[in-house]
C-alpha cells in the first residue's frame, strides 16, 4: 500500500473545523493542531494536552457558535492538564465600554471559558509556546471569556 | 512543461503574502486560502464568495499597508459573524458591528491606519467568522446593508 500523496488540510492552507454540537467532553491531543472548534451548544469540558508533551506551535481556536437570544447557549470550559499552564489574556467589553481583561492581573491561569454570557462570534486562540499555552481572545460581552 | 517541485507555502508552515497594489477589484477564490493581502494603495472592491461555495477552513487576512484608499469587502447577505475591535489608545472599545448581528460587508474606510487588519475564515457551510483590530474608532466597519 502506497503512502497517501494528497496534501493534508494544513498543507492546503486551510484549517480543520469541528462543530462540537451536543458533545459534553473533549480531550485534545497533538493531532488537533490547526483546528477551529465551534462551541456553545452544550456545556462542554475541554482538557488540553500536557504542555510538556506538545511541540511548540501547536494551535487551536474556539469560536462561540451556537447562540440563544444572542448569547451562547452553554459554557465551554477549557482546562490545562496541569496547573498554571496558561499565560496571556482575553480582552472583553461591549461597544463603547472599557476593556475588561481576563485575568484582571497578569499571571498564570488554569482555565479559560467561553461563558454562556459571551456572544456568537467571540473567540479564543491557544498556542503552545515553551512550557506554557499562550491564550488570546476577544468577546463583545464584559468578562465573557473568563480566565482563572 | 513539468510540475513545480517546490513545497507550497502552507506545507512549509508559512502564509502567502500578496500586495494588491493598484488593483481595483479582487474576487476571492478557494485557492486564496492561507493568504495575507496587503491593501489600501488603491480603491479596491473585494468580492467574498458565497460561503456555501467555499471550503470549510478557508482563511485569509487583509492588512492595510497603505492609507491612500478605501477597501471594501462584500459578501453574500448575512454570512458573517464575529466582530472587529476599533478605537484609539486609551479609549473605550468601539465594536463593529456594535451588536452581535449577521453582516456581509467589511470596509477599511478612510482614516484606518497602517497595520489595521481583518481575518476571515469559513467555519461552516454558509458562514464566515470575522475578527480584526483597528487603532482608529470605527474606521473598519462591518455592516449589513
Amino acid at each position: 500500500m502506497g503512502l497517501s500523496r494528497g496534501p493534508g488540510v494544513a498543507g492546503s492552507g486551510r484549517k480543520k473545523v469541528i462543530n462540537m454540537g451536543d458533545a459534553t467532553a473533549l480531550t485534545l491531543s497533538d493531532s488537533h493542531t490547526n483546528t477551529i472548534f465551534l462551541v456553545g451548544e452544550a456545556a462542554l469540558a475541554v482538557v488540553l494536552p500536557a504542555a510538556s508533551g506538545l511541540r511548540d506551535g501547536w494551535n487551536v481556536r474556539f469560536i462561540g457558535h451556537h447562540a440563544t437570544s444572542a448569547t451562547l447557549t452553554n459554557t465551554t470550559t477549557i482546562t490545562g492538564a496541569g496547573t498554571n499552564e496558561l499565560i496571556g489574556h482575553t480582552a472583553t467589553g461591549a461597544d463603547n465600554q472599557n476593556r475588561q481583561l481576563q485575568p484582571q492581573s497578569a499571571g498564570v491561569s488554569d482555565s479559560v471559558k467561553l461563558h454562556t454570557i459571551a456572544a456568537q462570534g467571540d473567540w479564543v486562540d491557544i498556542i503552545k509556546i515553551g512550557s506554557h499555552f499562550f491564550v488570546t481572545g476577544d468577546s463583545r460581552i464584559n468578562n465573557g471569556l473568563p480566565m482563572a | 512543461m513539468g510540475f513545480r517541485a517546490g513545497r507550497s507555502a502552507a506545507s512549509n508552515g508559512r502564509q502567502r503574502v500578496r500586495d494588491l497594489g493598484s488593483a481595483t477589484s479582487l474576487t476571492l477564490k478557494p485557492r486564496d486560502t492561507n493568504t495575507v493581502f496587503l491593501c489600501g494603495a488603491a480603491t479596491n472592491a473585494v468580492t467574498l464568495p458565497n460561503a456555501n461555495t467555499m471550503p470549510v477552513g478557508w482563511n485569509v487576512r487583509f492588512i492595510l499597508n497603505n492609507e491612500t484608499a478605501v477597501v471594501t469587502i462584500t459578501g453574500t447577505a448575512d454570512q458573517c459573524i464575529g466582530h472587529v475591535v476599533t478605537a484609539h489608545d486609551n479609549q473605550n472599545r468601539q465594536l463593529q458591528p456594535t451588536t452581535a448581528i449577521l453582516f456581509d460587508k467589511i470596509i477599511f474606510t478612510a482614516g484606518a491606519k497602517l497595520g489595521d487588519w481583518v481575518d476571515i475564515a469559513c467555519i461552516s457551510s454558509g458562514l464566515y467568522h470575522i475578527s480584526g483590530d483597528c487603532r482608529v474608532t470605527d474606521k473598519i466597519t462591518c455592516t449589513s446593508p
